[in-house]
């Protein structure tokens, strides 16, 4: 094995490579005119300026991930709405069928009692 | 230092000149993380004019003189990985941007050095910057995961995996460097 696959070894040549690179000379400058610029601005109120939008760009995820989610419930509940309202309708075809039946059958257990309670031949007799 | 101690920022609040000394106290590792990410100078120190003039605008809001270089750091690492996502930035190290480091006591190899630095450009962003804050910062896990507002563990995890990625693209190398014959 060589002493290279030992992770021990690559850490000490990455923090070789690694170095800090140097600092461009005038950078301080160049940073303090911008800061100069920024300061001269009307709203640049450092106590009143707007930090950094992170706020904003949370909230703006927030609504995206918001919107996704309706948007997915929708796609995903209009079919169970629909497969929903079809198996609601068969069962109230299948409960309207059995209804029928039982006022058919109702009718015709009243039709029999009527004809039981009141003969036709026996109006006929008391006639 | 006393911990909730205001005077460097509230001096900074009120005078330029000491936040000038702010910058020149804290620019090598402003523009030393931004340029191990994006091997860029030009990219580096814009990004970190862009972390002093958010350091500007929330001078008022730091709660002390300690927090300040560890939220200096968190703001150029998080603007290096929002920069990079934004602009899907792939750094390569050039060869011409290898010299530009600091100078070690142990030479390393140029070859080595830049082959290197290309593999650590091509990983995964935040995987880089834990490289960065790792071998160049010399931060601790526990360090990086506050400047990348991340748990140790991921951060454990993401080292692992680098190095996993790294090692034997390294190991190769070396290995090349090492058997070149002397006097070529």
């Amino acid at each position: 094995m060589s002493p290279w696959d030992d992770s021990h070894h690559l850490e000490e040549e990455l923090r070789r490579v690694m170095a800090r690179s140097q600092v461009p000379s005038g950078l301080g400058l160049r940073v303090m005119a911008r800061i100069r610029d920024e300061a001269r601005r009307p709203a640049a109120d450092p106590l009143q300026a707007p930090s950094s939008g992170k706020i904003w760009f949370r909230g703006g995820r927030a609504l995206a991930a918001c919107a996704c989610v309706a948007l997915l419930v929708t796609i995903f509940a209009w079919p169970r709405e629909e497969e929903g309202l079809q198996a609601h309708a068969a069962e109230m075809a299948e409960v309207e069928r059995e209804l029928v039946e039982v006022l058919q059958l109702a009718g015709s257990q009243w039709n029999r009692a009527q004809e039981l309670a009141f003969p036709i031949g026996q109006d006929e007799d008391h006639d | 230092m006393d911990i909730a101690s205001r005077k460097l920022l509230d001096a900074a609040l009120a005078d330029p000149e000491a936040f000038a000394r702010i910058v020149d106290h804290t620019q090598a590792m402003v523009y030393g993380v931004a340029f191990g990410f994006f091997s860029n100078r030009a990219i580096a120190e814009d990004l970190a004019q862009e972390a002093y003039l958010e350091l500007f605008r929330n001078l008022g809001k730091l709660q002390s003189d300690m927090h300040l270089v560890n939220w200096l750091r968190q703001t150029t690492a998080r603007k290096c990985i929002d920069y990079s996502r934004r602009k899907k930035h792939a750094p390569h190290a050039s060869l011409d941007s290898i010299p530009e480091r600091s100078v070690d006591p142990v030479e390393p190899d140029p070859r080595l050095s830049a082959e290197l630095g290309r593999k650590v450009a091509d990983l995964p962003t935040k995987m880089r910057m834990v490289i960065v804050l790792r071998f160049q910062e010399d931060l601790k896990l526990h360090e990086i995961a506050e400047a990348l507002d991340i748990p140790v563990n991921t951060v454990k995890t993401l080292l692992r995996r680098a190095l996993i990625r790294l090692r034997p693209k390294v190991a190769h190398l070396r290995q090349e460097i090492s058997y070149v014959p002397m006097g070529r």
